[in-house]
């Protein structure tokens, strides 16, 4: 069949080009430090940070269909946690590992509680959730040091088996960043190809018929829960040495609408859409930063337009123009469904 | 026992403020399936306006009827303007959208307050009248409280009262169950929705207003105040009024037993409750799914 060999080819081409791309962004991220200022530097990299969190709560949301109000207190988790570690005098690793750990525990028992309800009940249970770690971390002084939160996290030196990686200053902490990020980038979009999440974009699609092929949705979206509160965990430790400092509202409600926000304002209905979002929010985040109150109005009525506008994002707008045959859906009402459609195409 | 005491009053006084608060965010839900930010953002802003009006003149008991007026208007005017130009057309929209677009909504209003009042926090005066009261054994009780634990009752009773008997209330639930077959009786729907928004304005506003003299205003009360509520709200099962009003004194008063009694303890009773509540019972104390009932 030579349509179909033409397709193959075509996609062959379609993906050499885009690791080629993804390669060129990496390396474009490696060189920020030598052409701009630290400042700079930390922004980008809180900005991949961002990235990874981004895609950790699409993990639950774009593809799980429920939207959890309380990924930046698993952030925070992983932050603190790498935080505590590192001040400890413990390794990188023993840092990055403890944090992803505890954010599978602190996810599983979200997921626990949360996952007993859906829709809004599910929003607003993780919203609770989320607050309570906020709570600790900002008055369990002894541990996390309180509303000033904890300073001075510092990586010098990272064991890599063979040789030992030196550390000398922030920018190359930054450089860490850039490619352990890629790398958890790259895990979440080999979970994002699995029959595992098929599946779970069967769960979001008509719960109650794969319920009746006899699959345990419950437990397809507990392991998603648990899945995406790793890499928010994750994303939090890598961030922790970036600046240095956590604090209490990394983990607070509000900033967990970032990334929620992030991935309606890039489309969650691709892999791609919550990259986009979460770079396109950090960049605005950027420029409005000296302009105080008009920043939030900024930020408000960007939003609005997007939900009003473009309620699939950039990319089901992108996916809009390309094939009108497949448009981005708008979210409807819909009672036979608990869950959230957006975007037109599925990567 | 003084200490029990006034841990009870504190709860109650608080959870009688919050319960005005989320009885306007419950309303709102039960009839338009809309679970509100926004109404944070004109709390706040009606919290604002009260004050300014206590400020300019303190200790006149006729500043305080004044205020009332002010803060009520406010808050039912923005509400009405944010559901024509806004909100109306989250309505096709899934819960979870809907409450990302008053989020963003909160944003735009928190701004805006930012903008008119500035960054220092507001205070408003106590009036005369309200400072004054009677002790229970060693705990000192005052008028203030005593009109605010009222307060809430009257307005949990007037809306259940109101809902169950009066045919206006019969109307709005009749739109939010039956959307078509309202219109087709004659009822114009999209007006009942946006007054039931008015409606949820006001008791925002009274919310501010009766708040005003107890704490310091400043851009982090919207906020706060709306995601405590939501936990109200939730528990009490959405749409549900006197599960709200359950709610909000059961979580009130466990977070003033515990700041009591575990003072070192980082203070997560609200929310930790919830969470037990939720686990027993996931819809809420008061179940029901999209209605406004009594």
């Amino acid at each position: 069949m030579s349509i179909e060999k033409a397709d193959r080819n075509k996609d062959l081409v379609q993906r050499v080009i885009g690791v080629a791309g993804a390669l060129a962004v990496i390396v474009l991220l490696l060189l920020v430090p030598s052409f701009t200022s630290q400042y700079i530097v930390f922004n980008v990299g809180s900005a991949v940070c961002s990235v990874v969190l981004a895609l950790s709560f699409n993990i639950i949301f774009g593809y799980g269909g429920v939207v959890s109000f309380g990924h930046a207190s698993l952030f925070a988790v992983g932050g603190y946690v790498a935080g505590i570690s590192l001040n400890n005098g413990h390794g990188f690793w023993f840092a990055m590992i403890a944090a992803g750990i505890a954010g599978v525990v602190v996810g599983a028992g979200f997921a626990l509680v949360a996952l007993r309800a859906s829709g809004i009940y599910f929003a607003i249970i993780t919203l609770a959730m989320g607050q309570i770690v906020f709570i600790v971390a900002q008055q369990w002084n002894e541990v996390t040091g309180g509303i000033s939160g904890l300073s001075g996290i510092d990586v010098t030196s990272i064991n890599l088996g063979v040789t030992t990686l030196e550390l000398p200053n922030a920018d190359a902490y930054y450089r860490v960043v850039v490619v352990v990020g890629a790398l958890f980038l790259g895990a979440m979009w080999l979970l994002s190809r699995t029959r595992f999440t098929r599946l779970l974009r069967a769960t979001r699609d008509d719960d109650v018929r794969v319920a009746a092929l006899g699959l345990n949705v419950y437990r397809w979206r507990f392991v998603a829960f648990v899945w995406s509160a790793l890499f928010a965990a994750l994303a939090g430790g890598l961030y922790a040495p970036l600046g240095g400092l956590v604090y209490p509202e990394l983990g607070r409600w509000d900033a967990s609408a970032e990334p929620i926000l992030a991935t309606l304002l890039g489309g969650s209905g691709s892999f791609w859409g919550p990259v986009v979002g979460a770079v396109m929010f950090a960049l605005i985040d950027f420029f409005t930063r000296d302009l105080n109150s008009l920043r939030v109005i900024i930020t408000g009525v960007i939003l609005l337009l997007v939900l009003l506008v473009a309620p699939g994002g950039l990319t089901g707008l992108r996916d809009r123009f390309r094939r009108s045959s497949r448009a981005a859906g708008v979210p409807g009402r819909d009672d036979t469904k608990t869950t959230a459609d957006v975007g037109g195409t599925d990567v | 026992m003084d200490q029990l005491l006034g841990a009870v009053l504190n709860g109650l006084t608080s959870g009688s403020i919050i319960f005005m608060f989320a009885a306007g965010l419950t309303v709102v839900f039960g009839v338009a399936g809309i679970l509100n930010f926004a109404h944070g953002g004109v709390f706040m802003i009606s919290a604002y306006a009260a004050a300014s009006v206590l400020q300019r003149s303190p200790g006149s008991d006729f500043s305080y009827v004044y205020a009332v007026l002010v803060a009520v208007l406010v808050a039912v005017v923005l509400s009405v303007v944010l559901e024509l130009v806004v909100i109306r057309r989250f309505y096709q929209y899934q819960h979870e959208y809907m409450l990302l677009g008053t989020y963003a909504l909160l944003l735009v209003l928190e701004g805006g307050a930012e903008v008119t009042f500035g960054v220092e926090a507001y205070f408003a005066p106590m009036p005369g009248w309200a400072s004054g009261g009677f002790t229970i054994g060693a705990v000192f009780v005052n008028w203030y409280m005593v009109m605010v634990m009222l307060l809430g009752a009257v307005v949990a009773s007037g809306l259940i009262l109101w809902l169950r008997r009066t045919s206006s209330g019969k109307v709005i639930k009749a739109a939010a169950i039956e959307p078509e077959a309202s219109r087709s009786l004659g009822i114009n729907v999209p007006l009942v929705l946006t007054l039931v928004f008015a409606l949820g304005g006001a008791l925002a506003g009274l919310a501010g207003v009766v708040l005003a003299p107890n704490q310091a205003i400043d851009l982090s009360l919207g906020s706060t105040f709306v995601v405590q509520a939501f936990a109200v709200v939730v528990v009490g099962g959405l749409g549900s009024i006197s599960g709200a009003y359950v709610a909000a004194l059961v979580l009130s008063l466990a977070d003033s037993l515990w700041f009591t009694y575990l003072p070192g303890v980082p203070q997560v009773a609200l929310y930790l409750v919830m969470v037990l509540i939720l686990v027993f019972r996931p819809e809420g104390l008061f179940s029901v799914r999209r209605v406004t009932t009594a």
